[in-house]
């Protein structure tokens, strides 16, 4: 039987990595994660029955899977020499929480004999570790090192425009700004696919009410966002926080993949492999 | 000054173990949606008035 894993938030972005994908498994696995300070996990199921009624040769399995330990060891591991060594970057609780889910994921695919590992990450988010291209490589390695084979099938899709909230309520042209006569392209959105494949109402529910319902809400990103954006990024560049965040991030993933290795080849007495069993749900 | 505030912010964020640092972050989270809520709030009736003023219909 042909299965994959899809990492699954429920949001635009994993719902379209299925949508482009789902054709060519006989069954898929949407994995989901829940950790601490991550609400309404639930939410990520909304838009399941849909997929299964768009795509009714597939099978699709949803699993919820506990990643707090793991996203703390990954956090916490080595600390006082990260600090010395990167400082801020230690609070990049995005990344880590991502490798955490890479690493259980990984895990999970290697535990049922699957091949194949999807996400929806996409080249807009440029200030989130797990979703810069270099990072992505390396992740890209970690599976391959397990015979995995990891893609991202959205991440070249456009960003949806109108999503600031001046547009939302409509300034623009309230101050009679001009209107091209020329058509503007249409662009092709994670949104845009969902919408076209039946799954969502309109194209562009980023931000919106239905979008919170699709999918958790977190908001340790806020401690990522105030290092980055409010401090690391407007006194050093984007270029030398993305080159200082693919060096850490490589340095995890070579040290997490190793984990993973010893625990795969039956290692029960770590830290980690206390991690990624406490990340299995009875319940699910 | 607003970056030194910021800085002040993450070190925080760096001193606490894991579930304390988890609180901090939701409580950040919820400042932030807070502020955010407060100025959507105030923008959306400075347009509503706006847009009355000059007769224009609604997007």
């Amino acid at each position: 039987m042909k299965e994959a894993a899809v990492m699954y938030s429920g949001g635009t972005d994993s719902t379209a990595a299925v949508i482009l994908t789902a054709e060519r498994f006989e069954r898929v696995h949407l994995v989901t994660y829940k950790h601490s300070g991550l609400a309404f996990v639930e939410n990520s199921g909304r838009n399941i029955p849909a997929l299964r009624a768009a795509f009714p040769k597939t099978e699709f399995l949803h699993r919820i899977m506990d990643t707090d330990r793991l996203f703390k060891l990954v956090t916490y591991s080595s600390y006082v020499r990260n600090l010395r060594e990167y400082g801020l970057l230690n609070l990049g609780t995005c990344g880590f929480c991502k490798l955490a889910m890479h690493l259980r994921t990984l895990v999970y695919c290697a535990e049922n004999g699957l091949t194949e590992v999807i996400d929806g990450s996409n080249k807009n988010m440029t200030h989130f570790p797990a979703q810069m291209e270099p990072v992505l490589k390396e992740l890209r390695g970690m599976y391959q090192r397990f015979g995995i084979t990891f893609t991202q099938p959205v991440y070249h899709l456009d960003f949806p425009e109108g999503l600031d909230w001046l547009t939302k309520l409509g300034v623009h042209s309230l101050a009679g700004a001009p209107v091209t006569s020329e058509p503007v392209p249409k662009a092709l959105t994670t949104g845009r696919v969902a919408y076209e494949k039946g799954i969502l109402p309109q194209e562009n529910v980023k931000g919106t009410a239905l979008d919170r319902k699709m999918q958790a809400r977190c908001f340790q990103l806020t401690l990522l966002n105030a290092f980055a954006l409010g401090w690391y990024i407007p006194r050093h560049g984007h270029e030398k926080y993305t080159e200082v965040t693919v060096k850490f991030y490589k340095e995890k993933i070579r040290a997490f993949s190793d984990e993973a290795q010893r625990y795969l080849e039956g290692e029960r007495r770590s830290r980690f492999a206390g991690a990624i069993t406490h990340a299995v749900d009875p319940k699910n | 000054m607003r970056g030194w505030w910021t800085l002040l912010v993450c070190l925080i964020g760096l001193a606490l173990p894991w579930r304390l640092r988890v609180a901090y972050a939701n409580l950040l989270g919820w400042i932030t949606q807070g502020t955010y809520w407060v100025y959507g709030a105030v923008m959306k009736k400075l347009v509503d008035n706006l847009r009355k003023g000059k007769g224009a219909p609604a997007p």
